[in-house]
């Protein structure tokens, strides 16, 4: 698979107790969607642990194998932000991460403040869609 | 004492519109889980707007001293695009599609505070969500007894008042409630 970008495939949000609010996927990830979830829902474990010693919200790359790698962040209310990228793309420096992490928050909190959406359940919003097309754009 | 408690550059009675659109949203989100029906909730929100309206008309004269006396529909929708939608939302307003012998018009309001962060579920298309400001503007106008109706619509970009002069009330003082 050849990615000219920064290799994202797949954006996942996890609630506090693990249920799902929302993913993302980049058009690359299209063939293999079950692949690349089951991989970002495989982290989730490890996220757990890692969260628990973590002195702050980005987590780093927390999971690889052949093929992917996946990269995370806990929010201060226990919302796990879970990126998966190809594991052969190059050029993704902690700085970035941070950075593209910091925006999907943001998107997150806009997107939860939106009257209409009860707390807890899977999301629709514009806001996430947008800032998720522009981060598989990069 | 209590003017070194003031934070810098913050103006005491504004306040953040966050707050103001998410207090605005749970309103309408409770609202719309006590009455089940969108119409219904229109038509509250309506009220809503209508007694806040009757009241900041006087308020909002009381300020501006130089607002000249509105004579026809025209001016009447520039005094509200430029000088009443400014003062209580913030931001600007156009007036276009004149309708009917300059009778009907639309106030486009962009970036509407109040839907700030809302996105309206698709079975919900039946629901004004700015119709408060929609009925503050009946309201104001009927304290200076014009009768108009007004419904407030919302695009994918922007909030569309639509204001349909009705006649110049004579002799009867405005209601207190609708």
């Amino acid at each position: 698979m050849i990615n000219p970008g920064n290799g994202a495939l797949c954006i996942s949000i996890v609630g506090k107790e693990n249920a799902r609010l929302w993913s993302g996927l980049s058009d690359d990830a299209s063939r293999v969607v079950c692949e690349v979830e089951l991989f970002a829902h495989v982290s989730l474990d490890i996220v757990d642990e890692r969260a628990t010693k973590a002195t702050e919200n980005y987590l780093g790359q927390v999971y690889s194998d052949h093929l992917y790698k996946c990269f995370a962040y806990v929010s201060s209310t226990g919302v796990k932000f879970v990126l998966v990228t190809d594991s052969k793309s190059q050029g993704l420096r902690d700085s970035e991460m941070r950075a593209i992490f910091k925006k999907l928050h943001h998107a997150y909190c806009n997107a939860i403040s939106n009257p209409f959406y009860v707390v807890g359940q899977p999301i629709k919003s514009k806001h996430l869609t947008e800032a998720a097309k522009q981060i598989f754009a990069q | 004492m209590s003017k070194q408690q003031k934070p810098v550059g913050v103006d005491a009675k504004k306040m953040s519109s966050e707050l103001f659109a998410l207090t605005y949203g749970s309103l309408v989100a409770e609202m719309l889980k006590d009455y089940e029906d969108p119409r219904q909730v229109n038509l509250q929100l309506d009220k809503v707007g209508f007694n806040m309206g009757i009241r900041l008309a006087d308020d909002f004269l009381s300020k501006q001293a130089g607002v000249p006396k509105c004579t026809d529909c025209r001016q009447m929708a520039e005094t509200l695009s430029k000088n009443v939608i400014p003062a209580y939302l913030g931001v600007s307003a156009t007036v276009n599609n004149w309708e009917s012998g300059d009778r009907e018009f639309s106030l486009q309001i962009e970036n509407n505070p109040l839907t700030e962060f809302v996105e309206v579920p698709q079975d919900l298309t039946s629901l004004h969500y700015s119709q408060m400001i929609a009925g503050a503007i009946r309201g104001g106008l009927e304290a200076v007894h014009i009768k108009v109706t007004t419904t407030a619509i919302e695009t994918p970009t922007n909030t569309v008042i639509k204001v349909k002069f009705i006649e110049v009330l004579k002799d009867n003082l405005p209601a207190g409630e609708d």
